[in-house]
């Protein structure tokens, strides 16, 4: 009898602090696989092979809240001519020809209260992979960082005295 | 059960004799299969019950908007309910632990009732804060616990303190409730028939056999509680009165507020009890158990707080007319004389003015009179938490903003369901645990002769 | 928080084929989302990055200038054109709305033809060679009714008329007939002159609502506020002439209730009086108009006006004692029986003061030339009645709304046999017609207007046409009409092209040697060309002849109708932003009133909000009451602009259509309707109603909550001697707000230590920024207690001594102090900034029901406190209320998740998605500013959504739209100060000094809201802040607001020697 209810007090408290500790932790959530994509488009060749600077398709990553996902018309811009044989460059064209805009499946995600301004980080110098990982080695985009506030607040607060670009803790900062 | 023979219609209840047998006996009648009556009172209850969860429901689904809130008046009968039932559960801790500490003997016979009371007084009371908030699936975040976000929570909002100020009563109220049950238990557990009823009464009753070292421990543990309750009983609806007292919303913005909220609490609290006892004494004729003597006693606790109350209304009228704050002034010229004067004017008389017919002996004995009075003193407690709240945010300082309030089918619901709730935890207490301390009143007993007498 | 509100957001940014879209409602529901990209990436479109256009507002005739902020192609914020004459920068609360009426939800999608009683929609294709066999067998018989229109379009209207053998007919129901025949009577002049406000330092408004919408109420709102901040002495005097003291007379020093229809009367009078006395500086004709004036003795006008005589003698002396003053009458205030006689005194007034040429000016006279009186719009009705149109084109004008029903225009329609409504939105008109033909709105296309002499304004489409609506330019339609009715070969056939041309003529005389490209984009970019206009010379023409008009039927009461300054004539009531804006002189929301006096009221037995039936020969209505000190005990107001029968969800079916009161009766000498000058019957109504108001209280009791100072106190050198100050202000304040108080004080209140003079205090919300409430500087290697958890030091640092904002990272790094001054002053309580505020920050609209139950979720409100409302001195004080941002919020202190909190730049901080909803804030707020959300607002499938497709388009993406059960309030537009830094940052310089503003300061046309850092000393609203008139509202309460307000001056009209 005593031992029973000892032990079902037991499990109650275990599983409450599992729950708690898995919320202190930045667990990282989404596998490192990364969703399919319409076309299998490889960043480990662009970026990492090709050594293509990521702004230049992104290019509103240094100028606006937003980084932007390329126009059709800057991939068609290599690839009206570039490795034409290859069949998802072809799918590319495809999309291309029938004037449809590629139905790319969003990895990063930020809840809509979260207003996150690429500019400001890329021009505080961060690198793309601070935050996105090491996209020139795959092949298909994950999201890398849990990108959940604790992530944020711990990189923020590190550089709160930076000289250059003191991050801020307000929260007013993303939040508005 | 077996019915005490000695009871005979003719004769005086009051008078009739209690022995070890026949306490065991009259006590646990009350623990017997329930009757019609008691279903039907049991069933109209969660009926009520379950039209009250439709209205909560859609304060959750469709936000607060369904009610009569509005700015300014964004508090009203949440509020308002936590505090009159947060004050009804002080009474309760009072009788037992404070009352045990001075060893007045009259509490023996009704401090089970009244600690029940405060158990599920605070059961009650704790769900207004919960369900009054605007996203209630987030009231999590009131408690202090490490989070990836690195947030905390503000330990200057008052909010805060009630939170901690709740939940400790409630904790400790219970534990000492569920201690002073033990011996109780363990004789309902020796008489119990059902293996069910036999099994949860073994857990309660935690071994118990009655043995000497078991009662040592048992009496430590109890002053123990009691020592540990008694502070409780004042700092608790301190705390809640600091919700208002914090602000400097005019009205509410008092340093008398701590003391007169406790005194209001035990008011409302003592009434309570009075208004519980008098009917199950009657309705399961204890009245040789539960004794005029002791409703007396009741009665002029009840007096002594009426006049505190009334006192600290007098002073608060005082301060705002003495005092250099016009708004202050103004907010209770309004509470008197402006758009709610109704509510201020029951709460006057039911707290202040009725009460005062205690001061005559026969109104005290009188048991009819008592409990009618008593429901106007729960009615006037009521009130009192609806005038500060509502009457101070209507007349707030910027005279652009003065609305006025109405109620809403949906805070009917809120009020008339908190009762329910309440009475559905007491009815089933009524039924399964022993609503008189036996080994209390076994105490005053003369010691059973050797024969023919139960242990 | 309201993902899919958002959502739809996104959705746009595909259908414009711009950057990222959800495809599934719900942001965060992970394998739906897709990212839609560009198929071909414009070239100079960024998303996530604001663009502006510059165009032209065209929710009124006056015309004024507009910036159009855009993200991601969408149109998302109006905001006034610095650059423009009209309007200098600042945009009233109808021009704000324009948006609403771009993104209405009941926008004609299609064309429609009528087919019985219904409509059935049919393609462009088919509409238009219906349109065209109409006109081509219409030979000499169309008629093209507009609104006022100027510039190309007129002359394009023009050739239509003319191709056709037709006409084209101008018709505005606040059409300036009177201002216009006096002119013509006095001046030889048909223009409505320029009011310079500004310039003058006397100003009496004769019933002329010169601050809602007579003329260009934004440029005079501007002069206002020059008016005003005269100071020297006796100067800046405001009196109003007027049965009815409007919201425009509210802001008057003095109130002068003439019986109505004699105002004429009292404006000789004056004039009588200055003549003969040979007052002010003389006008060149004075003599000759002094002959004309003989009769109109004070006395004589006493009797008539029932103004005693010596106030009309004090009045002529104050009108004239120093250099220019100004007198207007015009607008729905004067259009009645009396209208012309009474405009024709009062140009006899201001040029017998010699006022004319000096302060009413005809350099950039409005062009309203070529609009029609009511009377000729009336004959053209009747035309049609006759059946001498077979083909009727119209657009914007809503003749079967806004002219009365005995003007006969439902049945001159009937009697047309084809009618083309070419609308935006449904009205009342078009419902008549037999085929309504969706035009793009004036945000969707090009145009021009030339709304003032000099004045050539262009309008440029902001953003692609809505997907949803397929509407086609106005301008285009009528080319093609021109075409179709056989002419217009020279036309090209877009009105783009159109207007390319015409503006050739602009640039041969504007060029500048530019090529024409290069000077039609820069035209574009700059709102238009403005060039300077010289002053004509103006001469006396003649003294008409005045008699006193007779009040038209039986009753007792005069009836008098005020234009609306939130919907105009009416054409506004289709956007919930102004219906929910409440009238600022009843308070009232969704739906009509009628103002009677208290007097009047105990005769009738009609409490506040209880229902009125008002008779006159016309007709009658039955409106709640709205018991007003503010009007003669003789006199019953009721406000044009509700009571649509077809006008869209937000406007139809609500309150009364006043129009309907009017009895049969023009001014004789203008052919302007008579607004004024019928009688009205009054009784108690049956129906039962209800008065929706946003503020029921007008008297502020005490609470110093709306200040003011008199001038003479202030000439005096001591502000606030004899001004008002908080009581208690002393007690237990600090430093800085004891010290403010002692310069308010003088021997007014007792409470304070004598302060003589003013000596600048610190602000109490900063020396250094946020010094109260933001963490103290400490010495290196101070180590807090861990139990330091006081209003001083955020809760980091009793959780980790190690990384310390309070002597590291943000808080040490905050450079500056946000903060607002407020001059009472210069406010009209015009209430842009509140419609501004709308716009900029999201906010829902939440509808009559729940207004009445108070659920406001406005950011920034218009308190008005009435102190003296009745004839002689009047004192009513309009006072903006926003967030004060106290430097010692009692909002922050009660939340128990720190969902508000105070910022390190000394912003009130209100974080939506950590609240929970306990409304403890609101409890405890003094100014009650905080609003909560009681229902979803943003939730599409919940009746309570207040953002019906395409409204949430509007949506701004730099602010979060709040979701049930949290609360809101002002933000000082923290987006904007984030987007402000960013730039500075950007150019790695320091935030300028009005770089950053917010939209309601943005908005103001009188530049009563400053915004800025108060921590820079050189900043406006530093100096503001220190300035002798600040003070802060509930000081006393020691919670030292960052909003700070300047006390509004009085002037004394009253006493006789002014000097």
């Amino acid at each position: 009898m005593t031992r029973l209810i000892a032990l079902l007090i037991a499990v109650a408290t275990i599983a409450s602090a599992t729950v708690a500790l898995s919320q202190s932790f930045n667990v990282r959530l989404g596998s490192t696989k990364g969703p399919e994509q319409p076309i299998a488009f490889s960043h480990k060749i662009h970026a990492g092979l090709l050594e293509m600077d990521c702004k230049y398709c992104h290019y509103g990553a240094a100028n606006s809240p937003w980084a932007n996902i390329p126009a059709v018309s800057t991939c068609m811009g290599c690839h009206k001519f570039a490795v034409t044989d290859r069949p998802e460059v072809q799918k590319l064209a495809g999309y291309w020809e029938r004037g449809e805009q590629v139905p790319w499946v969003k990895v990063h995600y930020t809840p809509d209260h979260v207003k996150f301004n690429h500019k400001r980080h890329v021009r505080a110098g961060l690198e793309c992979q601070t935050c996105h990982g090491p996209v020139q080695e795959m092949d298909r985009v994950y999201q890398y960082s849990s990108l959940k506030m604790g992530w944020c607040v711990t990189c923020h607060r590190q550089n709160l005295d930076n000289p250059k670009f003191p991050a801020s803790m307000d929260c007013l900062v993303c939040h508005h | 059960m077996s019915q005490n023979p000695t009871v005979a219609a003719h004769e005086d209840p009051e008078k009739r004799p209690i022995t070890q047998a026949s306490l065991n006996d009259d006590v646990m009648k009350l623990i017997s299969l329930p009757g019609k009556i008691w279903w039907a009172a049991f069933l109209l209850d969660l009926l009520v019950l379950a039209v009250a969860l439709g209205a909560v429901r859609n304060l959750i689904v469709h936000g607060w908007g369904v009610s009569g809130f509005m700015r300014p008046v964004m508090w009203a009968v949440d509020i308002t309910n936590f505090v009159f039932w947060v004050g009804i559960a002080h009474c309760g801790t009072l009788v037992s632990a404070v009352l045990f500490l001075f060893r007045s003997h009259f509490r023996r016979a009704v401090y089970r009732i009244a600690e029940a009371m405060t158990v599920f007084g605070v059961l009650t009371a704790a769900m207004f804060p919960a369900i009054h908030t605007g996203r209630p699936w987030f009231d999590y975040w009131l408690f202090p616990y490490p989070n990836q976000r690195q947030l905390w929570t503000n330990v200057r909002s008052p909010l805060e303190w009630d939170v901690f100020a709740v939940n400790t009563y409630l904790t400790v109220s219970s534990i000492f409730f569920l201690v002073g049950l033990i011996p109780d238990v363990a004789a309902v557990r020796d008489r119990a028939k059902h293996p069910l009823m036999k099994f949860l009464y073994t857990l309660l009753s935690f071994g118990w056999t009655g043995a000497n070292y078991q009662w040592k421990h048992f009496y430590g543990a109890y002053l123990f509680f009691a020592a540990l309750a008694t502070p409780l009983v004042f700092s608790v609806h301190s705390v809640v009165s600091w919700d208002f007292a914090m602000a400097q919303t005019p009205g509410w913005h008092s340093t008398l507020f701590a003391p007169y909220f406790v005194a209001g609490a035990i008011f409302s609290g003592v009434a309570m009890v009075i208004n519980l006892l008098i009917p199950i004494r009657k309705a399961f004729k204890l009245e040789h158990i539960v004794t005029i003597d002791h409703m007396e006693k009741l009665a002029k606790l009840v007096l002594l707080t009426s006049c505190m109350v009334g006192y600290s209304y007098l002073t608060e009228f005082f301060m705002a007319w003495f005092g250099p704050n016009a708004a202050e002034r103004d907010v209770f010229w309004f509470r008197a004389t402006g758009h709610y004067w109704w509510a201020f004017w029951t709460m006057f008389s039911c707290n202040v003015i009725f009460p005062l017919l205690l001061w005559l002996k026969p109104f005290r004995r009188n048991m009819t009179a008592m409990f009618i009075l008593c429901i106007f003193v729960n009615i006037g407690m009521w009130f009192e938490r609806f005038v500060i709240i509502v009457t101070s945010l209507t007349r707030s300082f910027n005279p652009a903003n003065w609305f006025y309030y109405k109620m809403s089918f949906t805070e009917v619901c809120l009020i008339v369901g908190s009762f329910a709730w309440f009475f559905m935890f007491f009815l089933v207490f009524v039924r399964v645990l022993p609503a008189f301390s036996i080994a209390e009143i076994k105490e005053t007993l003369p010691m059973p002769k050797r024969k023919g007498g139960h242990a | 928080m309201s993902d899919s509100v958002v959502f739809h957001r996104r959705d746009f940014l595909k259908l414009v084929g711009v950057g990222v879209a959800g495809t599934a409602a719900g942001c965060a529901s992970p394998p739906a989302e897709k990212l839609i990209p560009y198929l071909v990436a414009p070239e100079d479109l960024l998303p996530g990055v604001p663009y502006f256009y510059a165009s032209t507002c065209r929710e009124c005739p006056a015309g004024c200038g507009l910036v159009v902020r855009t993200r991601e192609g969408r149109a998302i914020k109006l905001e006034g054109n610095a650059k423009h004459p009209l309007g200098e920068g600042g945009l009233c609360a109808r021009g704000q709305a324009g948006l609403q009426g771009l993104y209405d939800p009941d926008r004609v999608k299609t064309p429609l033809v009528k087919d019985g009683t219904g409509w059935k929609s049919i393609t462009w294709d088919e509409a238009m060679a219906l349109v065209a066999g109409k006109l081509g067998a219409a030979k000499g018989r169309t008629l093209l009714l507009t609104g006022l229109e100027t510039g190309t379009l007129r002359s394009l209207a023009g050739e239509f008329a003319k191709t056709s053998a037709g006409r084209h007919v101008m018709w505005e129901p606040f059409g300036y007939e009177c201002v216009r025949a006096a002119n013509r009577a006095t001046f030889g002049v048909d223009a409505v002159p320029r009011y310079d406000v500004g310039a003058a330092r006397c100003v009496i408004a004769f019933g002329a609502d010169f601050l809602e919408t007579f003329a260009s109420p934004v440029s005079q709102a501007r002069g206002y506020a020059a008016l005003r901040a005269k100071r020297d002495d006796g100067a800046g005097h405001f009196v109003t002439v007027e049965p009815r003291l409007s919201t425009t007379g509210a802001n008057a020093d003095e109130w002068v209730a003439p019986r109505p229809g004699s105002e004429f009367a009292l404006a000789l009078g004056l004039a009588h009086v200055i003549a003969n006395e040979g007052l002010g500086s003389a006008a060149a004709e004075r003599n000759a108009l002094k002959g004309s004036l003989a009769a109109w003795t004070p006395e004589v006008v006493a009797q008539q006006t029932e103004v005693p005589a010596e106030t009309i003698t004090r009045l002529a002396k104050l009108f004239t004692q120093h250099g220019p003053s100004l007198a207007i009458a015009g607008g729905i205030g004067t259009q009645g029986t009396h209208g012309t006689a009474l405009v024709a005194a009062v140009n006899v007034l201001n040029h017998v003061a010699g006022n004319t040429g000096r302060t009413v000016r005809f350099d950039r006279a409005l062009d309203v030339s070529g609009l029609a009186t009511f009377a000729q719009f009336a004959n053209e009705l009747a035309g049609m009645a006759a059946g001498n149109v077979d083909v009727l084109v119209v657009h914007g004008a809503n003749p079967l709304y806004a002219a009365p029903a005995w003007a006969g225009a439902a049945d001159a329609f009937a009697k047309v046999p084809f009618k083309v409504a070419l609308v935006t939105s449904r009205d009342e008109t078009s419902e008549a017609c037999d085929l309504i033909l969706p035009v793009s709105h004036a945000l969707e296309s090009f145009g021009d207007a030339w709304s003032a002499r000099g004045v050539y304004s262009l309008q440029q489409p902001a953003m692609k046409k809505l997907p949803m609506f397929d509407s086609r330019p106005l301008g285009d339609l009528l080319i093609a009409f021109t075409k179709a009715a056989g002419g217009g070969a020279a036309l090209p056939d877009s009105y783009h092209d159109l207007l390319r041309d015409r503006w050739k003529a602009m640039h041969t005389r504007f060029g500048k040697g530019r090529d024409f490209d290069t000077f039609w984009t820069e035209s574009l970019a700059a709102g238009g060309v403005f060039e300077d206009v010289s002053e004509p010379a103006v001469r006396w023409g003649g003294t008409p002849s005045f008699a006193a008009s007779e009040r038209a039927g039986d009753g007792e009461f005069a009836l008098v109708l005020t234009p609306s300054s939130n919907f105009y004539d009416g054409r506004g009531a289709n956007k919930p932003w102004l219906q929910e804006l409440p009238d600022m002189t009843s308070k009232t929301v969704w739906g009509s009133w009628a103002e009677i006096h208290p007097e009047t009221a105990a005769k009738l037995g009609v409490k506040q909000g209880e229902p009125l039936k008002i008779e006159t020969a016309a007709g009658s209505v039955e409106v709640p009451a709205y018991i007003y000190a503010g009007i003669r005990k003789d006199t019953v107001a009721i406000a044009l602009g509700q009571g649509h029968t077809t006008f869209g969800r937000y406007a139809t079916n609500r309150g009364v259509n006043a129009v309907s009161l009017l009895p049969q009766a023009t001014d004789a000498a203008s052919g302007a309707l008579a607004y004024q000058g019928a009688n009205a019957k009054l009784s108690r109504g049956a129906k039962a109603m209800e008065l929706f108001q946003q503020q029921a209280e007008k008297d502020q009791h005490g609470r110093h909550i709306a200040q003011i100072v008199p001038l003479s106190a202030l000439l005096a050198g001591s502000a606030g001697h004899g001004s008002e100050a908080p009581a208690h202000g002393a007690e237990g304040a600090p430093h800085g707000a004891a010290g403010a108080a002692k310069s308010h004080a003088g021997e007014a209140v007792g409470h304070y230590p004598a302060g003589e003079g003013v000596h600048v205090e610190p602000h109490p919300a900063m020396t250094r920024p946020g010094q109260h409430t933001e963490p103290k500087q400490r010495p290196e290697g101070w180590k807090p207690p861990a139990h330091a958890i006081t209003a001083f030091e955020p809760e980091m640092k009793g959780r980790s001594a190690k990384n310390d904002p309070v002597v590291e990272g943000s808080y040490a790094h905050a450079k500056h102090r946000w903060a607002m001054s407020v001059d009472l002053n210069s406010c009209t309580g015009c209430a842009a900034c509140v419609v501004a505020c709308n716009a900029e920050n999201n906010i829902p609209v939440v509808g009559p029901d729940l207004m009445r139950r108070g659920r406001e979720m406005n950011w920034i409100r218009i308190d008005r406190f009435e102190e003296r409302v009745a004839p002689g001195a009047n004192d009513v004080r309009f006072v903006p209320m926003m967030c004060q941002h106290c430097g010692s919020a009692p909002c922050e202190m009660v939340c128990p998740v720190y969902a508000t909190y105070h910022n390190p730049e000394g912003l009130n901080a209100q974080v939506y998605n950590r609240c929970v909803g306990t409304r403890y804030c609101s409890n405890n707020c003094p100014y009650k500013v905080r609003a909560f959300n009681w229902f979803d607002f943003s939730a599409p499938e919940k009746t309570t959504f207040a953002f019906p497709e395409p409204l949430n388009w509007q949506l701004n993406p730099d602010v979060t739209v709040r979701s049930k059960g949290v609360m809101e309030k002002c933000t000082m537009c923290i987006q904007r100060i984030l987007e402000g830094k960013g730039h500075a940052k950007d150019e790695e310089r320091a935030v300028r000094d009005g770089e950053i503003q917010t939209a309601c300061a943005q908005s103001c046309p009188a530049q009563a809201i400053t915004f800025g850092d108060l921590a820079d000393p050189e900043s406006a609203v530093h100096l503001k802040s220190f300035g002798e008139r600040k003070y802060w509202v509930f000081q006393e309460l020691n919670t030292k607001p960052g909003v700070t307000y300047l006390q509004k001056v009085t002037r004394d009209t009253m006493s006789e020697a002014q000097a």
